[in-house]
């Protein structure tokens, strides 16, 4: 590796580092170019804004809305998709799962019960 | 499963499961498509529409989304990268980078002196990011604006992660030339 791509290999890795908002360890080994580069780093990380609580929850409604219109429209076309979506569910498909297990069971129990009797 | 997603001949519909997938993704996503937009947006209102639209198209095309195309991070972000495209396209603006914002005050810099200073060196470097090509100012905003990995960055610019890695170099180095040269003037 030549000494171009070390120092952009620091560059990135310390880059890295800064956005995901980690102090730097030890910079004590980066060139003097290299680290202004990554003071400039740091600087415009503090750039991008946050949005409001008003906006976010505005738009939280309105996706919600969206979603429910989507889900009506999808039951007013399919009657029963809404059953079949809770059958997909694991918990119902462990439960019918174990319901029909027992009813097994309990046949092939009444069955031996009754050859044996 | 999350992701269980119909698909008609006709139309693509969103099933009660991946309604839920996207209720998940779009609480975890919404804060990072907001920054992005903003960081290239300079209006806050034309930056909550631009969210808005993208999360409407996404709802809307969220039937066709393919987990194993891509991760709906990359499908996201190439949503709201087009509909920034879009929108310059319509006003045709040529500011691709916010050059005038606000910079907000902390207790960080104590003086109004140094906040004058920190204020006028943000506007500077935003003025040299606005000078960049597009292809730089893209990966330096996902960057910055999200902490995004190289390769998320090259899945959305269509670059490769080693490309990424040098183009990011390369504009860091110029804006910091860029603003030592202005700072020496």
């Amino acid at each position: 590796m030549n000494k171009k791509q070390n120092k952009d290999k620091q560059l990135l890795e310390n880059l890295d580092r800064i956005v995901a908002g980690e102090k730097l360890q030890d910079d004590s080994g980066l060139d003097k170019d290299t680290k202004a580069a990554l003071e400039l780093s740091r600087e415009m990380t503090s750039w991008p804004k946050t949005p409001s609580k008003e906006f976010k929850a505005d738009l939280k409604a309105r996706v919600t809305h969206q979603l429910a219109v989507e889900k009506k429209r999808e039951v007013a076309k399919n009657p029963f998709s809404e059953f079949r979506d809770v059958l997909r569910r694991p918990a119902w498909q462990l439960t019918f799962g174990a319901i029909g297990a027992a009813i097994i069971a309990g046949i092939i129990f009444l069955i031996v019960y009754l050859l044996n009797r | 499963m999350m992701f269980n997603i119909i698909k008609n001949a006709d139309s693509t519909k969103v099933s009660n499961d991946s309604r839920e997938a996207y209720a998940i993704l779009y609480e975890q996503f919404m804060p990072r498509v907001y920054r992005y937009i903003s960081f290239r947006i300079s209006d806050e209102n034309t930056a909550q529409d631009l969210t808005s639209s993208v999360f409407e198209k996404a709802l809307t095309k969220f039937g066709s989304f393919d987990p194993q195309k891509a991760s709906f991070s990359t499908w996201i972000f190439t949503i709201a990268r087009n509909t920034v495209i879009d929108h310059y396209r319509v006003y045709k603006k040529h500011e691709d980078v916010v050059t005038n914002v606000e910079t907000k005050t902390t207790a960080q810099y104590p003086s109004p002196e140094d906040e004058a200073i920190k204020a006028e060196n943000t506007k500077r470097l935003r003025i040299f990011l606005s000078r960049l090509n597009k292809r730089e100012q893209e990966a330096i905003i996902l960057k910055y604006s999200n902490g995004m990995s190289n390769r998320e960055i090259g899945e959305i610019l269509n670059l490769t992660e080693t490309n990424v890695g040098s183009i990011l170099c390369r504009t860091i180095r110029k804006l910091r030339n860029s603003f030592v040269e202005w700072q020496n003037e």
